[in-house]
């Protein structure tokens, strides 16, 4: 019977520590972070700042500048992040020319690490 | 006859150009909507414990504080850019630009400049005077900028993303909350703060050369060209993070605290939703040159982390622009 208890424990000890590590590991580190843009005929030139992967928490922010034009940018936070997540933003003006993109992913991980990912300038 | 030949020839030019356009309409459309891709560079910071295993940041932190002594910070950084690259760390307690001795120097430096090669990390041990966790709750900021001798007028570009931040709750066991005075945040006036729209929703920090209107966010330029101690005017607007209402923003020139209306740091409280505005005056520096200027933003200045989520919790970057003394 006591061998029985003890054998409980251990397995639940066990059991725990496994998910312990199996949730950490689900929130991995980070992610990678890409920013695309696109400068489709229809619309003013448009980015998008993806970040693939888990973290315990994520800001994702997608800025466009240019020069004399107000600065237009998107922003958006997850407690925990998907597997995927994006914000898109536009540019000031339909015209693309001197237009140019950057994009930021700030995040932590359950390991205790903060994370900063930027991408861009990526210029019209 | 002439003119029903040319009209035959110019409807079979027309649908020969439509038919053209229908089979190669994908790669027309790619080519008139092509997609750029850059890969994010990626930057970590953490702190360790004395254990030499990672601090949880969600946590606050005992640190044990003798008099006239010194305190271990141990801070590891990893540049997983795809670059090597020069980076400049430092550390702010409470808020205030922190000297430190760092591994076993008996130097004090206000920052430290080091080289790191692409997928390497170094670790800092960093030494900070027991006088200065002079409350219960110390926020330690420790920051390292990408880049530090590099200029936004030179790369022709400003950013918001050149620096990583990490906070971590410092707890001097000594001291008692209820003997901790925190400093006092001041109030903005309703004509120096508007509420956030859909357009200016995502402005957290941001400094420009507008300074008659609040609510412009026109991009600031990438270079500011004055005179040798020339009087300097630029608009500073902050806050608009969730649930928060009180702040903490420092300026720096070149990497060196400016200070704002001859405080360290401009430390406001405004409602959720709002941002503050304040005019930054002051001279630009007396000797010709490149200066680079940029703010920090911390939301909840000294409210424990664990009472908050960490999502309003992260300091925040301005925009980078180049000071051009001529």
């Amino acid at each position: 019977m006591k061998l029985n208890k003890k054998l409980i424990t251990s397995f639940s000890l066990g059991i725990a520590v496994a998910s312990g590590l199996a949730l950490c590991a689900s929130a991995m580190p980070i992610w990678d972070a890409k920013l695309e843009c696109s400068n489709p005929v229809y619309s003013a030139p448009y980015g998008q700042m993806i970040a693939y992967g888990g973290a315990t928490n994520l800001y994702l922010s997608c800025t466009a500048t240019k020069s004399g034009e107000p600065t237009k940018s998107s922003s958006n936070s997850w407690a925990k992040a998907p597997g995927k997540a994006y914000v898109e933003t536009y540019g000031p003006t339909f015209k693309a020319a001197g237009t140019s993109f950057t994009g930021t992913a700030q995040g932590t991980d359950c390991t205790g690490v903060y994370h900063n990912e930027s991408a861009g300038p990526i210029s019209y | 006859m002439n003119k029903k030949i040319i009209t035959i020839l110019s409807l079979i030019l027309c649908l020969s150009i439509i038919f053209y356009i229908y089979i190669n309409k994908t790669k027309i459309l790619s080519c008139l909507n092509r997609t750029k891709t850059n890969t994010a560079q990626k930057y970590e910071i953490s702190l360790i414990q004395d254990d030499d295993n990672l601090a949880d940041f969600t946590k606050e932190f005992n640190i044990d504080v003798k008099s006239n002594t010194k305190v271990d910070c141990k801070i590891k950084f990893a540049n997983r850019s795809g670059k090597d690259n020069i980076f400049l760390l430092k550390l702010n307690l409470n808020y205030l630009d922190s000297n430190f001795c760092l591994d076993d120097s008996t130097q004090t430096i206000d920052s430290y400049k080091f080289e790191l090669k692409n997928g390497e990390e170094r670790l800092f041990n960093a030494k900070l005077d027991s006088n200065l966790f002079k409350y219960n709750l110390n926020p330690l900021v420790a920051t390292v900028v990408v880049g530090p001798d590099k200029h936004a007028s030179d790369i022709n570009f400003i950013s918001d993303s050149f620096s990583i931040s990490g906070r971590y709750d410092l707890i001097n066991r000594n001291i008692s909350l209820n003997n901790s005075l925190y400093p006092q945040s001041e109030e903005v006036s309703n004509s120096n703060r508007i509420r956030s729209t859909e357009e200016n929703n995502s402005i957290k920090v941001f400094i420009n050369d507008n300074v008659d209107d609040l609510s412009n966010f026109t991009c600031p330029p990438v270079k500011l060209d004055v005179k040798p101690g020339q009087d300097i005017e630029l608009g500073l607007r902050a806050g608009n993070i969730p649930e928060t209402s009180e702040y903490i923003v420092w300026l720096n020139v070149n990497h060196i605290r400016q200070l704002i209306n001859d405080k360290p740091y401009w430390h406001f409280k405004i409602k959720e939703s709002e941002i503050a505005f304040k005019k930054l005056k002051f001279q630009a520096p007396t000797e010709k040159g490149k200066y680079e200027l940029y703010a920090y933003m911390a939301p909840n200045p000294w409210v424990s982390i664990k009472n908050k989520s960490l999502l309003n919790m992260y300091i925040k970057t301005s925009f980078r622009l180049t000071i051009n003394v001529e």
